[in-house]
């Protein structure tokens, strides 16, 4: 049995390495104003000692959709490929991270071989604060505010302010010109518990982003 | 004895310990479709046996998903561009103000859109405790993960 260690050893250190390594496994992009769509590339290298099949790549989100460039999923030791995400940008907005995880042949379900991140980086032009101006019934019916602010290149005005509840009146106030706004609300009674949708139209030039909404809620007071 | 002979040896004993168990399988454990760890949770995460109470459903799946087999009293929220945003929020709202918590689910366990209505509930500033579904739909269906 002399070569029996010999093969038990040759055995244990068969098992190759794989390894997808990508250049960038965090990509930032800045999502031009108007843009439906982003798209960004993620370079990877195969550095392992065998060859590697891609199987899956997973964003877990309709929002963005994965592709392995020109449909080629197996890769030589040493040989590069790109990974292709397409973002959605529809209602995101602000900064929006997105984890896609990598599969190759043989990996577990829960185990994918890599990960990168997608983060999104959406201009947020009309600034809303606070976006639910609160009463307690029965409590004083005092004059509260949203804070408007633009955060635009050129100056973005108010054009108009409503209330779906008439108990709610509105009242917009200048700070600044283009720049920031007060949109007062005050109830005309907070007898009863009442919801209004306050509708802030701009003349902001992105459209998806041109009218804003906030609310005005009288509730019940909290049981102690 | 040489190497030929050494590893006809390995061979039968390996043949021998796999036929034996093959004689002697058992049925494996029927594997559950899906299993909450409480260990495992995230800050923003709720195992499907500690929902309780009144509870918003939230389905954060798409709009023909809901319409076929959402959960009763559910609303439907979801980051779909082809939705109106606004219209989520105004139709929500009279919904988040008589509950105590919201719950929200995907269509998997993976799926991110959960989180991001999370984040948009939670500026609405209402104080509420809202959180995402460990698992998702895949909770929802496996009825071994019900309270």
């Amino acid at each position: 049995m002399k070569f029996l260690p010999a093969i038990l050893f040759l055995l244990a250190i068969l098992p190759i390495h794989a390894e997808l390594k990508f250049e960038n496994p965090v990509l930032d992009a800045d999502a031009p104003l108007d843009a439906a769509t982003l798209v960004r590339e993620f370079r990877f290298t195969n550095s392992g000692t065998k060859p590697i099949k891609i199987t899956q790549a997973d964003a877990g989100c309709s929002c963005l959709a994965t592709e392995v460039a020109g449909g080629k999923f197996t890769y030589a030791p040493g040989e590069s490929g790109v990974l292709r995400a397409k973002f959605e940008i529809g209602n995101f907005q602000g900064t929006v991270e997105k984890p896609i995880l990598i599969w190759l042949e043989g990996d577990r379900d829960e185990a994918p071989s890599a990960k990168v991140t997608l983060r999104v980086h959406i201009p947020v032009i009309i600034a809303l604060e606070p976006k639910t101006l609160k009463w307690e019934q029965g409590g004083p019916a005092e004059t509260k505010a949203i804070e408007v602010k633009m955060n635009y290149a050129k100056p973005i005005k108010i054009s108009s302010v409503t209330s779906s509840n008439e108990n709610f009146a509105t009242k917009i106030v200048t700070i600044e010109e283009g720049k920031h706004y007060q949109v007062e609300v005050t109830p005309r009674s907070v007898a009863a518990a009442g919801l209004g949708i306050i509708r802030i139209e701009t003349d902001a030039e992105v459209e998806k982003q041109r009218i804003q909404q906030s609310f005005a809620v009288v509730s019940a007071p909290l049981k102690k | 004895m040489n190497a030929l002979a050494q590893f006809a040896v390995v061979g039968a004993i390996s043949l021998a310990a796999a036929g034996s168990s093959w004689l002697l399988r058992t049925p494996p454990a029927e594997k559950p479709a899906f299993l909450c760890d409480p260990a495992k949770l995230l800050a923003d995460e709720i195992c499907l046996a500690d929902v309780k109470g009144n509870v918003l459903w939230v389905d954060a799946r798409s709009r023909s998903e809901w319409k076929k087999n959402g959960l009763q009293g559910s609303i439907l929220w979801n980051m779909d561009p082809k939705e109106d945003a606004h219209r989520f929020e105004a139709e929500a709202m009279p919904h988040l103000l008589v509950t105590q918590m919201v719950v929200i689910y995907c269509s998997s366990k993976k799926c991110g859109t959960s989180r991001e209505v999370a984040g948009r509930i939670r500026k609405m500033d209402l104080g509420l405790p809202v959180k995402v579904l460990r698992g998702g739909w895949d909770a929802l269906k496996d009825p071994t993960s019900a309270p």
